[in-house]
């Protein structure tokens, strides 16, 4: 990009250069020519700042598009009210208790990945509020180090799973995928996915794969009660052209700052 | 001499006048900083929550927000260089529609101001674009939120907004350009509407 740029500018250049020796009528022809230039050449610079932001390729359109539509439907007509009835029935601070639970639950996700991408003064963060919270937190309903000061904080956000692991790896997305219930995703995050669960102490549990299901579901229904106002889904969807392109590029574009972190 | 005198003093003026200009600019970061402090002060008057001002209050807020926004530009990069082939009359349509695409998106419900703070990080100036990096801290979560400003008649103006990665003018444009690629600007043109009058529907019933 930056050189093709400057091969335009060059080629400018010298035309100009050319023209300028030339007679009046096509002194008008390198004024139009540089307009066009000038104009091309700001998209080329607005371009330019997100020229380091990785394409991904969307094969699957159609297969993709189908469930994205289902799950919209889904989320407005069946989730969305399942929350806010419960939201209703049940107080936020124990639904703050049990979103507490689930995180501290995790913890072994974060860890892992924490260290395998060097992120050791996020790794003893984790360790520290883990065992503080299953501790003093009852098990982790509490957050007890919630308002901490600073060196609570690592240098660099912790860890989200094994998908921002292997993309700082350097692997890429591979395609773009779109889930039945579960969303947005991709080859490489799916993978990170299945890592994750490996890493999940529920894996471990003696449940029978209903009540897995039902578990995951439950969590999932609590962490959407205490997003009910504004959520990012429904302010990035609710002003879209086209919602299925705005999730796409606004996951694909996340995805890509949490490898940056 | 006196030629070569008057030249000199010629050029000290027009030195001091650019010193002077200079002065007077403000730097991308206190630029973001003045537009975010009117944005708190409009959001800390209760009179803005109520419904029967809404109106009044959107007038105001876009009032402000054309100040530190350019909504032209906003628009013309997430319309691409499709742009490049539009007419004037088109390009004023579409930057019209947009925006009240984005007032009615954003500002459905006017939020309370309740005590978010703002950290100004760091500030990147690259000849006449930059870049001003906040942190936005809203109870117990952290949002990064990037501005990216240009120079338009000589004052730093806001063209994009990046919160956690994601780009509202590349948003956009994924999808406009799925538009374009397949139709015609008529057609985006269209659709934007569209999309407006569905919002407005929406509002209207949620408002009985």
């Amino acid at each position: 990009m930056a050189a093709a740029l400057l091969v335009l500018v060059f080629l400018l250049g010298m035309t100009g250069a050319s023209f300028a020796a030339d007679t009046a009528p096509k002194q008008i022809l390198l004024a139009q020519t540089v307009d066009t230039g000038e104009g091309g050449d700001e998209f080329d610079d607005f371009d330019s700042d997100y020229s380091d932001e990785e394409l991904v390729a969307d094969p699957l359109y159609y297969w993709n598009l189908t469930w994205f539509n289902i799950n919209d439907f889904l989320y407005f007509n069946a989730f969305k009210p399942v929350a806010e009835g419960y939201a209703w029935l049940i107080p936020v601070r124990p639904r703050r208790w049990v979103d507490n639970f689930f995180t501290n639950l995790l913890f072994p996700v974060r860890f892992v990945n924490n260290i395998l991408t060097g992120k050791f003064d996020a790794a003893y963060m984790e360790t520290s509020k883990f065992i503080a919270n299953t501790s003093f937190g009852v098990l982790g309903f509490g957050d007890v180090t919630g308002g901490m000061p600073r060196n609570w904080e690592p240098e660099r956000p912790t860890a989200d799973g094994l998908g921002q692991t292997l993309g700082k790896a350097g692997i890429g997305h591979g395609v773009y995928l779109y889930w039945p219930l579960i969303g947005p995703s991709s080859i490489r995050e799916s993978v990170g996915w299945v890592g994750d669960a490996y890493m999940d102490p529920l894996t471990y549990g003696r449940f029978t794969f209903l009540e897995f299901v039902a578990i995951r579901a439950y969590s999932n229904l609590n962490t959407l009660s205490l997003q009910l106002q504004g959520n990012e889904y429904e302010a990035l969807t609710e002003g879209a052209v086209d919602k299925y392109a705005a999730v796409r590029d606004a996951y694909i574009r996340y995805r890509a700052k949490k490898v940056e972190e | 001499m006196k030629k070569l005198i008057l030249t000199l003093v010629l050029v000290c003026l027009l030195v001091g006048a650019a010193a002077a200009q200079e002065q007077d600019a403000q730097t991308p970061k206190a630029r973001i900083q003045e537009g975010m402090d009117n944005l708190i002060a409009m959001l800390s008057d209760p009179k803005m929550q109520e419904p029967e001002h809404h109106d009044e209050a959107i007038a105001e807020l876009r009032k402000v927000a054309e100040q530190f926004i350019d909504f032209g530009l906003v628009t013309k990069f997430a319309v691409g260089r499709p742009w490049l082939d539009m007419s004037p009359q088109m390009r004023t349509d579409l930057t019209n529609a947009f925006v009240r695409l984005l007032e009615r998106s954003y500002l459905k419900r006017i939020p309370a101001y309740e005590g978010q703070r703002i950290e100004y990080k760091n500030e990147v100036v690259s000849g006449k674009k930059a870049k001003v990096l906040t942190e936005i801290f809203d109870k117990d979560k952290k949002i990064i939120v990037e501005f990216r400003l240009r120079i338009v008649d000589g004052r730093w103006m806001i063209y994009d907004v990046v919160a956690e990665g994601v780009s509202l003018v590349m948003n956009y444009r994924s999808q406009f350009s799925a538009v374009l690629d397949s139709g015609t600007p008529e057609d985006l043109l269209r659709l934007i509407n569209e999309k407006v009058e569905k919002i407005d529907e929406v509002q209207k019933s949620e408002g009985q």
